[in-house]
């Protein structure tokens, strides 16, 4: 509950220059602006390569290995919009209390970063353990 | 406290003949070896304040008897508070200077905490895009300037007067490295040198020497050495390495000592990077004009945990007619060297949780034993990524000969992945795996504050903490060791017993460098509160509570009542 009430926060936030000298880039309407997937989010070769980047991205510092509690959201039991995943793998997010996310968008591809969703995504039926 | 009421200006001027009393330089030292250009005991001019790496302001007017009384005397905010406030401030001449989140730079009146100038670089967004960001852990000053090393990649030279910008210079190209400076620079001499960061990416990561009055560089350092012997295949091209921390100089050899970060990936799945890795998590000595390396020695050859030598200082240390440099890595074993050529004289642990070696030949610096990470299976590893220590750095006492240092009992559950390299667009993050922390076999995982003998590891006393403390540690003439732990607690001990003799409580975590310093006659204490860093997002695996742990970023300003 509480990850989802720190997600609502952010995303009514996000669009809001947070600091006066590093802007956040601002999150993409849902749907609007972001690509849709290429391929099935439930697709498990997707899944399953998401999962393989998503662990070399440093989980251990940030999101906790499989999403499990860590410093910033816990991603694991969690239900998320996957166009709002992806526009935060996109773009990040500076601000906030915790610290900040980077921007993925100048080091994957959109094909990996829905892979990565794709991987996000299966963690909320996996229990939060 | 009553007798600084009761006597007034005669207490008053009798404690300044005693501050001034006590002995500038360290007892044991070589005649003629300068701890500081300027060794004022009023100021703390750099980031470790003396060259020596020592942290110990000799300023006693607050000591064990009136310690007690400590009051906060001013707050300052810097308004920047996403990974806390990581840095050690500076004071020269009653201002302090310092930088917070988003290398925001202020110089205050030390006395009061009134504004004098401050400084915000307008960052290239590219800062948004990286792994290190947006903290900075200190600032430096010389030849009327205030320098430091930007999120995006620039170096600075600020007059130190007004905070205009004296140069600027473009030094990495952040936007295609995804590298940066988050280390505070060391002036020597005529010269600012500061290290970038490296290691969890596909680059080589270098040193490098700016003239401290234009910008224009002096000197560079590859710590990607190119040898094929040392680096299989095409694996020095993404060697990682880097000096992301602040090193030490000895004026007498003209030696400037820097430790070198891992290299990349950080976890060798089996033919990643084939050989030593020079010069990785390593300590380098460079001749301070030149940048030539004169010695090296590589604490963890072919490291395959992340054990980083880059970390805080190196003690430059005289002990019975020897030149010694005592350093760490995040091991947890602190090297002792000669520092004219090297040798090892003593390796000795800071932890006692340790299974990634049996242990390390203290003649050779050999790993006896080695256990790593293997690829596709979880692995036990102790200690964390984390470290033993982290980046926090300890305070040395020349009059009680004790270092006083923190130390983290954590393992972690590391499981190596293959990567591939990304270097286009913009390098990305190349760990090689992953890890979460685990409690060590038999117990939970704890930290502790030591006061040990820096060359044999002698302990004198210890107290732990529930949370594994990351912030540096001050210890003063007074007779006393400051240190503010993950809770927000700032804590002055005795510095020969360990009594906890006075705490206060700041709101936030603690990950920066307190001092200490005097104005017109009257010493205060500074420390920088504020919860933040990457490390810190380990924590939560072991301690869900951390998560909620509330971040922050004031400087609290302490002096007697």
């Amino acid at each position: 509950m509480r990850a989802v009430v720190i997600v609502m926060v952010v995303a009514v936030t996000i669009g809001f220059p947070v600091e006066g000298v590093v802007r956040a880039q601002g999150m993409r309407q849902p749907a609007a602006a972001v690509s849709k997937p290429p391929f099935p989010l439930d697709d498990p070769d997707a899944i399953a390569e998401g999962g393989r980047r998503f662990s070399a991205s440093c989980t251990g510092y940030c999101h906790g290995r499989e999403g499990r509690v860590a410093r910033a959201p816990k991603l694991r039991g969690k239900t998320y919009d996957p166009y709002f995943v992806y526009a935060r793998i996109e773009n990040g997010f500076q601000g906030g209390q915790v610290g900040p996310m980077p921007a993925f968008r100048t080091m994957l591809a959109p094909d990996e970063i829905w892979k990565i969703v794709a991987y996000i995504m299966s963690l909320s039926s996996r229990p939060d353990d | 406290m009553r007798k600084w009421r009761s006597l007034g200006l005669a207490t008053f001027l009798s404690g300044m003949v005693l501050l001034f009393a006590i002995p500038p330089l360290v007892s044991g030292q070589a005649p003629g070896m300068s701890r500081l250009q300027n060794d004022d005991p009023n100021n703390w001019p750099m980031y470790h304040r003396s060259y020596d790496g020592y942290r110990f302001s000799p300023l006693a007017q607050i000591n064990k008897d009136n310690v007690k009384n400590l009051t906060v005397a001013w707050v300052h905010q810097p308004g920047a508070l996403v990974q806390g406030l990581e840095a050690t401030p500076l004071v020269v001449d009653g201002v302090m200077y310092y930088i917070a989140s988003y290398n925001r730079v202020f110089a205050l009146d030390a006395a009061t905490g009134k504004e004098l100038w401050h400084f915000y670089p307008k960052l290239d967004p590219v800062v948004n895009t990286l792994f290190f960001q947006p903290y900075n852990r200190g600032l430096a000053i010389g030849q009327g300037k205030v320098f430091f090393g930007s999120l995006d990649g620039r170096v600075f030279g600020l007059d130190q007067k007004t905070g205009k910008v004296a140069w600027e210079k473009q030094v990495l190209d952040t936007k295609k490295c995804s590298c940066n400076f988050t280390g505070a620079p060391l002036v020597v001499k005529d010269k600012v040198i500061l290290g970038q960061t490296a290691g969890e990416l596909p680059i080589q990561g270098k040193i490098y020497a700016l003239m401290a009055a234009s910008g224009e560089k002096a000197w560079e350092f590859n710590t990607i050495k190119e040898d094929p012997k040392s680096w299989g295949g095409d694996s020095a091209k993404f060697g990682g390495g880097g000096g992301w921390m602040t090193g030490s100089y000895d004026p007498a050899l003209n030696l400037v000592y820097w430790g070198t970060a891992n290299p990349a990936p950080d976890y060798d799945w089996g033919g990643a990077r084939p050989g030593d890795n020079l010069y990785t998590s390593s300590v380098l000595a460079l001749d301070a004009d030149s940048g030539q390396l004169k010695w090296h020695f590589q604490e963890i050859p072919h490291d395959d945990w992340d054990y980083d030598s880059g970390l805080g200082e190196s003690l430059v240390l005289d002990r019975d007619g020897k030149k010694l440099l005592v350093h760490q890595n995040k091991s947890g074993f602190v090297f002792v060297y000669d520092r004219t050529n090297g040798k090892l004289q003593n390796v000795w642990p800071m932890t006692h949780t340790f299974n990634f070696v049996k242990s390390i030949d203290p003649k050779t610096g050999e790993l006896i034993g080695r256990k790593s990470p293997r690829l596709g299976k979880p692995e036990f590893i102790c200690p964390w990524i984390a470290g033993g220590r982290s980046w926090n750095s300890g305070s040395y006492n020349p009059k009680t000969k004790l270092w006083y240092n923190t130390a983290m009992e954590v393992c972690e559950e590391v499981t190596v992945e293959k990567q591939t390299p990304q270097t286009e667009p913009a390098a990305g993050l190349f760990f090689g795996g992953d890890q979460v922390a685990k409690h060590p076999p038999g117990g939970e995982a704890y930290g502790h504050l030591d006061a040990r003998d820096p060359v044999t590891g002698d302990r004198k006393w210890s107290i732990n903490f529930k949370y594994p403390p990351i912030g540096s540690v001050l210890s003063t003439g007074g007779g006393l060791v400051i240190h503010g732990d993950v809770e927000g607690m700032v804590h002055a001990y005795d510095a020969e017993t360990g009594e906890n003799l006075w705490n206060f409580r700041t709101g936030s975590g603690h990950r920066g460098g307190p001092i200490s310093y005097s104005v017109n006659g009257k010493q205060y204490i500074a420390v920088p509160s504020g919860l933040g860093s990457l490390v810190l997002g380990l924590y939560p695996a072991l301690w869900p509570e951390v998560e909620d742990f509330p971040a922050g970023s004031a400087m609290f300003v302490f002096t007697l009542k």
